[in-house]
């Protein structure tokens, strides 16, 4: 078997990479149509009590 | 292709674990469009000019093979790993639609059921389990939490393809409101472009998942987590066992019957939700209250619930026990069905209360299954474990809308019936939720003759 690339990291004593620019643009595309969705959807929710 | 292989997707050190939430939602977001099929369900009776049964089918095979699919490649998709078995979600997926699309374009209707229904249903299945192993693994903290966030996204799925959907039917036939009105129904060659429109953008989207979907490096923990501490209870295992050994164990059976019963009885207003709502606020002269808008508007509310429920109830089990949460889905769940069949005509706000707060039980308990596996079983197969048990929701796909049916049927006609006449359905449901409960309580730990033993599983974990 091949021997793995990485070395194991435990997480106690290593800094996290932040990725402050791949963060933002992971959730925004997933937060934004999801936002969407729920916004139109509560358009039409409010109807429901008018 | 090596760049999708598991040992490819090793996470460097240091690499920041909430990447992987939007990586999973990717995913999910884009599979759980199939709660949206109801969107263009009129334009495809009218292009094939067949009952609403034979346009119906098509959703009930996809979520078949959703089923069948994660049961039956549960075990590849641990053994691949996140990234290829995504790519191949995305794949399933895209195409689906694409062969779909060929099937209205060439007035086919089985190409439909063989594009969205056969081959769509193996993506969905995929792409369902895919992720959610690899969630655990990231968040051994907080794994209710992680995998709500996840499958959350199966439920959101649909609240934006439902708008997505329409705009997009809308845009292909060339819309005029003042031409068109309010009775407009889509052509099938503008159902056949939101198809291939549809195909082509999960398939990119997903394909982000799979660009960045990445497993932690063995032994990885998060900073400042102890697993020795966070063994708090007896339900949860430190143990590890195959998804081959899970399904002779009386618990995963157990979780199975409960799982089966809470799917039923959701489906039974999730299925009826648009007439319900009419029919228990019809008043003696025979018209409802309620009208179609309004009633959309209690739809989506339902949907609402469905999604946050996944994420809120799936948390919130990080606290007090995968057990504890499962009771509450399906005792309290019990009690407010009673509320709902007794006192829910006499109040809109009462109705719609009880009826999201169920529906958010329903979600909830697909959210937390995984980590309640993960709780019994362990993580080493238990994205394979959890494919065997989502045969539980292809079940009571199966049953729940025909218990539901048979007994409205024997009440009356659609359109002419009130609150009263929901009591035999609503009753059945509660019946179920107990049996459900019962079930839930039986849940045990693993006997120990059923975990693997650590030699074999400690150079089996470090292969992975």
């Amino acid at each position: 078997m091949e021997p793995q690339q990485h070395v194991p990291a435990p997480g106690d004593d290593l800094e996290v990479d932040v990725a402050l620019g791949r963060l933002v643009f992971g959730w925004l595309l997933v937060g934004a149509p999801l936002a969407y969705g729920v916004i139109t959807t509560l358009s039409r929710v409010g109807q429901l009590f008018n | 292709m090596t760049w999708l292989d598991r040992s490819r997707s090793l996470a460097p050190p240091g690499f920041n674990r909430w990447l992987i939430p939007p990586a999973a939602l990717a995913v999910h977001l884009c599979i759980g469009q199939a709660y949206a099929t109801s969107v263009y369900k009129s334009a495809l009776i009218g292009h094939f000019e067949v009952t609403q049964t034979a346009i119906g089918v098509i959703f009930s095979i996809a979520i078949v093979m959703l089923g069948l699919s994660a049961a039956f490649m549960g075990t590849w998709v641990e053994r691949s790993g996140p990234r290829k078995s995504m790519f191949v979600a995305a794949s399933f997926w895209g195409a689906g639609f694409l062969v779909g699309a060929a099937g209205i374009f060439t007035g086919q209707l089985w190409l439909v059921y063989l594009g969205y229904g056969v081959i769509g249903g193996i993506g969905l299945g995929i792409g369902y389990i895919s992720p959610v192993s690899t969630l655990m693994k990231w968040f051994p903290d907080r794994p209710g939490m992680a995998t709500g966030m996840a499958i959350m996204g199966f439920g959101g799925g649909a609240l934006i393809a439902s708008p997505m959907s329409t705009a997009l039917l809308k845009f292909y036939d060339g819309f005029n409101p003042a031409i068109d009105g309010a009775d407009w129904i889509a052509s099938g060659a503008s159902v056949g472009k939101l198809f291939v429109t549809l195909g082509l953008l999960y398939f990119a989207v997903m394909m982000y998942g799979v660009a960045n979907i990445r497993i932690p490096a063995p032994g990885w923990k998060p900073r400042g987590f102890d697993p020795a501490k966070a063994k708090t209870s007896a339900m949860v295992t430190t143990a590890h066992v195959s998804a081959a050994n899970s399904i002779k164990t009386r618990s995963f059976w157990l979780l199975w019957t409960a799982l089966f019963l809470n799917v039923t009885a959701g489906i039974g207003i999730l299925e009826q939700a648009s007439p319900m709502i009419q029919d228990f606020f019809r008043g003696p002269d025979g018209n409802s209250a309620v009208n179609a808008a309004i009633a959309a508007g209690f739809v989506g509310m339902l949907s609402i619930g469905n999604m946050a429920g996944r994420f809120i109830w799936s948390s919130t089990s990080d606290v007090i026990g995968r057990k504890g949460i499962y009771m509450v889905y399906l005792g309290l769940g019990a009690v407010f069905y009673v509320v709902l069949a007794l006192l829910g005509g006499s109040s809109m706000l009462l109705f719609v209360a009880m009826a999201v707060v169920i529906i958010s039980f329903y979600g909830g308990s697909f959210a937390t299954a995984p980590a309640y596996l993960k709780d019994l079983f362990g993580t080493y197969q238990v994205g394979a474990i959890h494919g065997r048990l989502l045969t539980a929701w292809s079940a009571a796909g199966i049953a729940g809308p025909l218990i539901v049916n048979g007994l409205l049927d024997m009440q009356g006609k659609p359109g002419t019936m009130n609150a009263h006449n929901y009591l035999p359905v609503l009753l059945t449901m509660v019946v179920l939720l107990v049996l459900g409960f019962i079930a839930s309580a039986l849940i045990k730990p693993v006997d120990p003759k059923f975990h693997e033993p650590q030699e074999e599983l400690s150079s089996s974990l470090k292969g992975s």
